[in-house]
């Protein structure tokens, strides 16, 4: 069985910010403008968080970029009312846009805060819209939102493996974020096979999770920097 | 009709003759219904293109559907961006279908500078056009252009010559000249040498943001990441020196904040360390000394004069004298400083000791290929010389394509109140931005995805590249390229300049200078047929030649006079030096339009559609200063009022802010956003260029208020002093920072 994953590795990672733009790109995420955003209403799915430790001169600034963590076990599954988010077979944890009636409980139990609700529905000025994937369905008001691990990506390439009899190849699936880093900092696969390229970055040594401590089990594997 | 147009018409029979065959499938039947490459309805194809949006000039690969551009990717082939594309390049979208967008020719109605125009016909524009350049002295043209590398380059230098203009103003990154000149002193290299960072065990770089934009931002990240971990035995390191806590100084193991027209000093320091305590051969001290006759400084005394650490200098310079192979990159704010070209020469001469030119993990020779060399001559006319002559009303015709000098030079060089004293301003562009709102003909452009592109990037990849693509999508409105707008120019403008520009469009000259050219292009050579070479370089996204590694001669003589940096502004008046910056979001302003980047949070600062003013606590406190306040900065130049970020890893004495906002004019998104940090920037130049010296400015700061500032995480001020602070959409606790390691 595939179980969806991604290595992030931290070392390559430079802050550059293209992953954010590209998965507005491939997402048909909305801008809010400004007074919305002012409000904590920006949605992007995937942020570049930074730290900062230290004092001047002797300050180290740190990246670290922070989409859905796609968990084994997730806290934003059971809390929904309507199962409008739920766990697939192959690990994604999938929203049915249909299904939310936006209560936001998810997001209230999310403890990564990357949930994203559409306070408003998204306006893409004449012609924009044009731009808009329509491999993805644009969200309307009222509609909780979050990273998917480009699913259409993974449909897609299953299709081809499909029509050409065969299984889905290490590296064919690539979400917009990874394969937008310059730095090839993020790597995506199959965690259950054991050959592939996330799951051999992820048995090395510098290999985490986020808040690994809430036994979310998390699908995405971070190697940490080396300062 | 030209070869490719019959390839494209056989393409179309071929069709029509399957269709007569009656397969009885019938997505053989939609296949001809629809134009070759087009796919079928709601079918993704897949396009190489390549980005323009800066001068980098990636290759891409852009999915369209039903004819319209979704979603943009690197092309792996290209030498250049090697299948990764910036935050930027993907805004190439935006810009493509900004709903601002001027998508037919219109003419001045009422008075100039104010934005009124009406729509006229392409006919009525150009015949306008063509009688202002007509009627004009050639000696009272000026032309100015976005970047002069490449064919189109070579196709306004033509027009140039062929109306007996000065050679056109191409509007490079000011600081660009400063590098390649340093290059040339310490190297011995006509353009801005390749490093080869991947597989480099230790960067110095001295002013060079190469993690920020500056010269090729995917590139050098790429090659920064496989320094990182390319390897699995060894991780390279990156020492960074710059006044600003940049992108690039954030990445690096040490940052040596260095004040502001040090830099110079620094590399001389850590050149005198090299000599004294270095392996380093009787030949590379010799060239060195060539370069740089006098006695370096000690560290003790750049600690002093850079004002740094004395154990972090020796830190450093102990690690670059042990290093098995160290490379040393220079440019940047350190170019931008008066006595830029010393500080880069500097830097760049360090790698003459570290005996590292023509080596692995050294530095190379820059390469390109210099498409329609034949076609013109080389040169062109700095900015600061044009900016004389509209100053001096010298300017009959200023024709601008695709630049917005109003809003990327120095307020010190006086272009816009001097666009007053143009007789005729005629603008190709895509949008009414703070030049186009001069103009008297506005002649509206296709973008790098509308248009078929011949595009070189700089030398930073170190392999000869063409971008050559045909376009990706068509043309929206009434929307032209640029080359032939200027064929179409010519040939009305008489027989003499008309007989020197024989071709249809840009296409056909493209294909003509492949075809001249061939001989000398990567593989070229060996092709049978230029026809089949030239489609399949449109297949591929471009030409591109292998790595090339040839070893810079090294200096040939003395490089400038060691010197501090100038300042405009006298020290008790404007206390703080001020540094420009090019963040991550929109480039030196031309990401200003786009929602997606006005949106996306400056990774260091985490501010969104706004522009700011890095202060570091200290300096705040001492002026009451909280975070957000509302600033005014002055400096001898000008005024301008932003939002503050206290920044704990600002550096005391110097503050920053980011290029590139403060447009009167491009769009709704762009228009009066925040301030341009250029109307603070006087009309100094680099000593010996005629580069401007954007970082060789004080101004003073004076709180107006309280303001608010829009981020996508939490403040210095919110979080208290000397803690982890993170980046949330909202407010939360903060992540538990480092989390357990997992057990494997
Ligand atoms: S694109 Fe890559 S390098 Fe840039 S911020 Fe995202 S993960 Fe980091
Ligand atoms: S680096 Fe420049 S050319 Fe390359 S993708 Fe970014 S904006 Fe485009």
């Amino acid at each position: 069985m595939t179980r969806w994953g991604m290595v992030i590795d931290t070392d390559r990672c430079t802050g550059c910010g293209a992953c954010v733009v590209a998965c507005h790109a491939e997402n048909n995420i909305q801008t809010v403008g400004e007074e919305e955003a002012g409000r904590g209403r920006a949605m992007h799915w995937i942020r570049i968080e930074r730290y900062y430790e230290g004092e001047f001169p002797d300050i180290k600034v740190r990246f670290q970029p922070v989409m859905c963590q796609q968990c084994g076990h997730a806290p934003c599954e059971p809390v929904c009312p309507v199962y409008a988010t739920y766990h697939t077979p192959e690990g994604l944890n999938a929203m049915v846009y249909a299904r939310c009636i936006g209560t936001r409980y998810c997001a209230n139990n999310c403890p990564y805060t990357v949930r994203f609700f559409n306070w408003f529905s998204p306006e893409f000025p004449q012609p924009l819209e044009r731009q808009l994937n329509p491999s993805v369905s644009v969200r309307s008001a009222g509609i909780m939102e979050k990273c998917t691990f480009c699913v259409q990506r993974i449909h897609d390439a299953q299709d081809v493996a499909k029509d050409e009899e065969r299984e889905v190849r290490d590296g064919e699936v690539r979400t917009a974020c990874s394969q937008s880093c310059p730095a090839e900092a993020i790597v995506f696969g199959d965690l259950d096979d054991p050959d592939s390229r996330v799951s051999e970055l992820g048995e090395r040594a510098r290999a985490m999770h986020l808040l690994e401590e809430l036994s979310t089990e998390p699908s995405v594997i971070y190697l940490r920097g080396g300062r | 009709m030209r070869r490719r147009d019959f390839v494209k018409a056989g393409a179309l029979t071929a069709g029509v003759t399957m269709l007569d065959g009656c397969t009885g499938d019938e997505e053989v039947f939609i296949t001809q219904q629809v134009r070759p490459g087009e796919g079928l309805p709601g079918e993704t194809i897949w396009k190489p293109g390549v980005c323009r949006q800066c001068a980098a000039a990636c290759g891409i690969q852009v999915r369209v559907v039903d004819g319209n551009a979704i979603k943009i990717e690197g092309n792996e082939a290209h030498p250049v961006g090697r299948g990764g594309v910036c935050a930027l390049g993907h805004s190439l979208l935006q810009e493509l279908y900004n709903p601002d967008r001027i998508l037919q020719p219109q003419q001045l109605s009422g008075a100039r500078g104010q934005g009124s125009f009406q729509p006229a016909s392409w006919d009525d524009a150009l015949a306008a056009a063509q009688a202002a350049i007509a009627s004009a002295s050639g000696a009272g043209i000026s032309i100015v252009a976005s970047g002069g590398a490449g064919l189109d380059g070579a196709l306004w230098r033509r027009f140039a010559s062929a109306l007996g203009a000065p050679a056109p103003t191409f509007l490079e990154a000011p600081e660009a000249e400063v590098e390649r000149r340093a290059a040339q002193l310490a190297l011995g290299v006509d353009d801005y040498p390749h490093f080869d960072i991947p597989n480099a065990e230790l960067v110095l770089s001295i002013g060079a943001p190469f993690l920020d934009r500056w010269r090729s931002p995917v590139h050098y990240i790429n090659a920064y990441a496989e320094m990182r971990r390319g390897r699995e035995t060894r991780r390279g390191r990156l020492i960074h020196a710059e006044a600003r806590m940049s992108l690039t100084a954030a990445n690096a193991d040490v940052w040596l904040p260095v004040r502001p027209g040090t830099e110079g000093t620094l590399a001389r320091a850590l050149a005198g360390h090299l000599l004294e305590n270095g392996d380093v051969s009787a030949s590379a001290r010799q060239r060195y000394e060539q370069l740089f006759p006098t006695v370096p400084p000690t560290l003790e005394e750049a600690a002093t004069e850079c004002d740094l650490r004395m154990d972090r200098l020796e830190e450093v310079a102990g690690e670059l004298a042990s290093a098995e192979n160290a490379l040393v990159i220079g440019g940047g704010s350190a170019a931008g400083h008066t006595n830029g070209l010393y500080n880069v020469t500097a830097a760049l001469g360090l790698n003459v000791l570290l005996d590292n030119l023509g080596q692995p993990a050294g530095v190379h020779s820059p390469t390109r290929v210099g498409l329609g060399q034949g076609l013109a001559a080389a040169g062109s006319t700095p900015a600061v010389t044009l900016a004389e002559r509209l100053r001096g009303g010298d300017v009959e015709v200023l024709v601008v394509a695709n630049a917005d000098p109003v809003h990327s030079l120095p307020a010190g060089f006086g272009v816009q109140d001097a666009m007053a004293n143009v007789g005729t301003v005629i603008v190709l562009g895509s949008f009414l931005d703070d030049t186009a709102v001069h103009a008297d003909v506005l002649l509206p452009i296709s973008t790098e995805l509308e248009r078929f592109e011949a595009a070189e990037p700089g030398t930073t990849a170190g392999a000869p590249v063409v971008g050559l693509v045909e376009p990706v999508v068509d043309a929206e409105g009434e929307s032209r390229h640029p080359g032939d707008i200027v064929i179409e120019l010519a040939n009305a403008l008489g027989a003499t300049v008309a007989g020197q520009f024989p071709w249809d469009d840009f296409e056909e000259l493209a294909e003509e200078t492949v075809e001249a050219e061939i001989a000398r292009l990567p593989g070229g050579a060996a092709a049978e047929d230029a026809g089949d070479y030239f489609d399949e370089a449109l297949e591929r996204g471009g030409i591109f030649g292998q790595a090339a590694t040839a070893t810079p001669p090294g200096p040939s003589g003395a490089g400038p006079q060691p010197s501090g940096g100038r300042f405009d502004g006298a020290p008790n008046e404007f206390p703080f030096v001020l540094l420009p910056f090019e963040s991550v979001r929109n480039g030196t302003g031309r990401g200003a339009n786009r929602p997606w980047m006005q949106e996306m949070p400056d990774p260091l600062s985490t501010v969104m559609w706004n522009c700011w003013v890095e202060i570091t606590p200290a300096d705040a406190e001492e002026l009451g200063i909280h975070d957000t306040d509302l600033l005014r900065v002055t400096s001898p130049q000008g005024t301008v009022e932003l939002h503050a970020v206290v920044d704990p890893a600002a550096r005391p004495g110097v503050v920053s802010i980011p290029l590139g906002h403060g447009h009167t004019q491009y769009g709704r998104y762009a228009e009066g956003r925040g301030a341009n940090v250029l109307d603070l920037v006087g009309a100094e130049l680099v000593d010996g260029t005629a580069a401007p010296a954007w970082a060789a400015t004080r101004v003073s700061i004076e709180r107006l208020g309280e303001g608010e500032l829009v981020r996508f995480g939490r403040s210095y001020e919110e979080m208290g002093h000397g803690e982890v602070i993170p980046v949330g959409w909202a407010p939360h606790e903060p992540l538990v920072q480092i989390k357990t390691e997992r057990s494997v």
